[in-house]
């Protein structure tokens, strides 16, 4: 406990940008209802759930083109 | 001075020959038809004007000056609307325009006040969307904004109305009418009333030639339809008017398009209009309608291209 | 010049409304955190798991195993990222034929080439930047001895010029073939070819390959500056033929 006190202030930002990247991606795919493939659904869980590489994923394959 | 002017250009691709030794002239200030089936070739004359492709043969020039492939300096004096304008989807209308004039080498005012006034003109003023967000026909009204942006002396449009609705399609006529006055316009398009209602000079391409070329007035003279249309007022009066003596002489040619139509096509109009005359006299028939048929555009592109 | 700038500013706006400075700025800062704090913390957390005898076992962390985690991280996940992100940059350009537009008003190809080139360069450089900027801080804060060496310096900008050579194999690519999966093949198989010939001892001194795998023995002086800086060289010779090579072929296609 006293060292997970320790590493807290490294980690808050690492759980920061986590969220920031989850977060954006959420805004996203909830605005934009079209993706390269898949559905809302599917793109909702994998960047809520897999962190980090999900939104990524999401962004660069997911994305549906039209704004 | 003549806008355009294609001597002998030839393309092929691979080995499937596309353009056969092309000629065509557009005079200054005229707008222009450019007709043909899809897969004609329209696109790729319009691509090898712009210098986008290689011609095999012959030479292009834009107010007398020459295009040659990846060399095109003559396309500053060039709008250039493709068929599906393609857009960034990130960027706004006024973002685009901007991009566009920077290219051209436009002063930043110059580009403000024509963006302004040219997104008047096709009705996206105030449009502060991203384009990824836009309709077919409010593309092809940005393209054409975008294509006019520089004040070109030639706006070339690759099937403008195409794939638009036709409030859409009315849309980009009336813009292309209110053009005109001071830009000379090349349109190819496919679809012949749109030629019809805009259009004062044409010429026809087919199988990689150009089949007919010249105004509008004096290619339809030179095809006369020599057609006459009777409509008569029952089925009855109409079968009595097919048993006609004179009809089974050689020289005509008989459609029934409906239970009480007849179009007459003939070879020689004076002589078929006296033989109809004298038969309706004699018959008692009184026709609800006898007309001279128009030449139609359509009519002289199927006989152009049959 | 004008075509230059004005396509270089509108790749700029394409990246950020595209969401690549997002992933590219938020995944590097968080290796940029996760690499000291990896190296920090790691022997800490086995420690306290193992039993006493082998925890006493593990060597206390130094901040070679914070840059140990940097260049692990940034020569494997941060260049696939890199390469993955940049691959389809020419492909869209030819599947909308956004381009025609703009070339028919007299944007030269050379400078739709150098402007790709230039955007991806400067996000590229950013990021990575970042990336090291935040992991030497935390470094100088857990082990207050770091010194920054330019052999450190030198490893770190040769990461950065390979990125940079990857960036350039992108858009050779991505011409070539038309497409973003021709852009990450010729890519990725440019990079294996590099690595098998590494195997070849002589001609191992020239090999760009040098530069993201030999940064930890620069750094401990177990590789000479000099092999480092001709490895540079090449890269960076390689890195133009590449952009001249996009230009010459770009030129030459009907679009």
């Amino acid at each position: 406990m006293e060292q997970l006190m320790e590493y807290l202030p490294f980690l808050i930002p690492i759980v920061i940008i986590e969220w920031a990247l989850a977060i954006t991606a959420l805004v996203h795919v909830i605005r934009h209802p079209h993706y390269k493939f898949g559905n809302r659904v599917f793109w909702i869980l994998i960047v809520l759930f897999v962190q980090v590489i999900g939104p990524i994923l999401y962004f660069v394959a997911g994305r549906g083109d039209s704004e | 001075m003549n806008a355009l002017e294609l001597n002998g250009i030839s393309k092929q691709f691979a080995d499937r020959p596309v353009l056969n030794g092309i000629d065509l002239a557009v005079p200054e200030g005229s707008v222009f038809g450019f007709l043909g089936a899809n897969g004609a070739g329209k696109t790729t004359t319009m691509k090898l004007i712009l210098g986008l492709i290689k011609a095999d043969a012959g030479s292009i020039s834009v107010f007398g000056e020459t295009v040659g492939f990846g060399r095109t300096p003559s396309n500053r004096l060039i709008g250039f609307l493709p068929d599906v304008p393609a857009f960034y989807p990130y960027l706004r209308p006024k973002e685009y325009l901007r991009l566009c004039g920077e290219i051209s080498g436009m002063p930043k005012s110059e580009v403000q006040a024509r963006s302004d006034e040219l997104l008047q003109l096709v009705g996206l003023a105030g449009e502060n969307r991203r384009i990824g967000g836009f309709s077919r026909g409010m593309k092809q009204r940005l393209g054409i904004a975008q294509a006019l942006l520089h004040s070109p002396r030639l706006l070339i449009c690759d099937e403008p109305t195409s794939a638009l609705d036709p409030i859409g399609r009315r849309e980009i006529l009336s813009i292309l009418e209110k053009v005109r006055v001071k830009t000379t316009v090349l349109f190819s398009t496919h679809i012949l009333s749109d030629v019809e209602s805009i259009c004062d000079r044409i010429a026809i391409l087919h199988d990689g030639k150009i089949l007919e070329s010249g105004s509008l007035q004096d290619i339809k003279a030179a095809h006369p339809t020599n057609s006459f249309l009777l409509t008569f007022q029952t089925a009855d009066d109409q079968a009595r008017f097919l048993a006609a003596p004179f009809l089974s002489g050689s020289g005509f040619r008989i459609e029934t398009p409906d239970a009480v139509s007849i179009i007459l096509h003939t070879n020689s109009l004076e002589q078929a209009e006296l033989n109809i005359l004298s038969f309706l006299q004699q018959e008692r028939l009184l026709p609800r309608k006898m007309e001279l048929m128009e030449p139609t555009l359509e009519r002289v592109f199927l006989e152009v291209v049959r | 010049m004008s075509g230059f700038f004005a396509f270089f500013k509108k790749e700029c706006v394409s990246q950020k409304r595209t969401y690549k400075w997002l992933v590219l700025g938020l995944v590097f800062l968080l290796f940029g955190i996760l690499n000291p704090l990896a190296a920090k913390f790691l022997p800490d957390i086995l420690g306290s798991i193992l039993p006493g005898s082998l925890a006493s076992a593990i060597p206390e962390s130094v901040a070679l195993d914070s840059w140990q985690q940097f260049f692990k991280n940034s020569t494997q996940m941060g260049l696939l990222l890199l390469a993955i992100l940049f691959s389809g940059q020419m492909s869209r350009e030819y599947t909308q034929g956004t381009l025609l537009p703009l070339l028919t008003r007299g944007l030269s190809r050379t400078s739709v080439v150098f402007a790709k080139f230039a955007a991806a360069a400067a996000s590229w450089t950013v990021a990575y930047f970042l990336s090291f900027g935040v992991t030497y801080l935390y470094t100088l804060y857990f082990w207050p001895d770091t010194t920054f060496t330019w052999q450190l310096f030198l490893s770190v900008c040769g990461v950065w010029e390979f990125g940079l050579f990857i960036l350039a194999l992108a858009l050779l690519g991505g011409i070539a073939f038309r497409n973003s999966y021709g852009a990450l093949l010729l890519t990725g198989g440019i990079i294996i070819v590099l690595f098998l010939l590494a195997a070849i001892p002589a001609i191992n001194e020239w090999n760009p390959v040098v530069l993201v795998s030999q940064n930890l023995g620069l750094i401990q002086n177990s590789v000479a500056c000099g092999t480092f800086l001709a490895a540079g060289g090449i890269t960076a010779a390689l890195t133009l033929l590449a952009l001249m090579g996009a230009c010459i072929l770009f030129k030459r296609q009907q679009l």
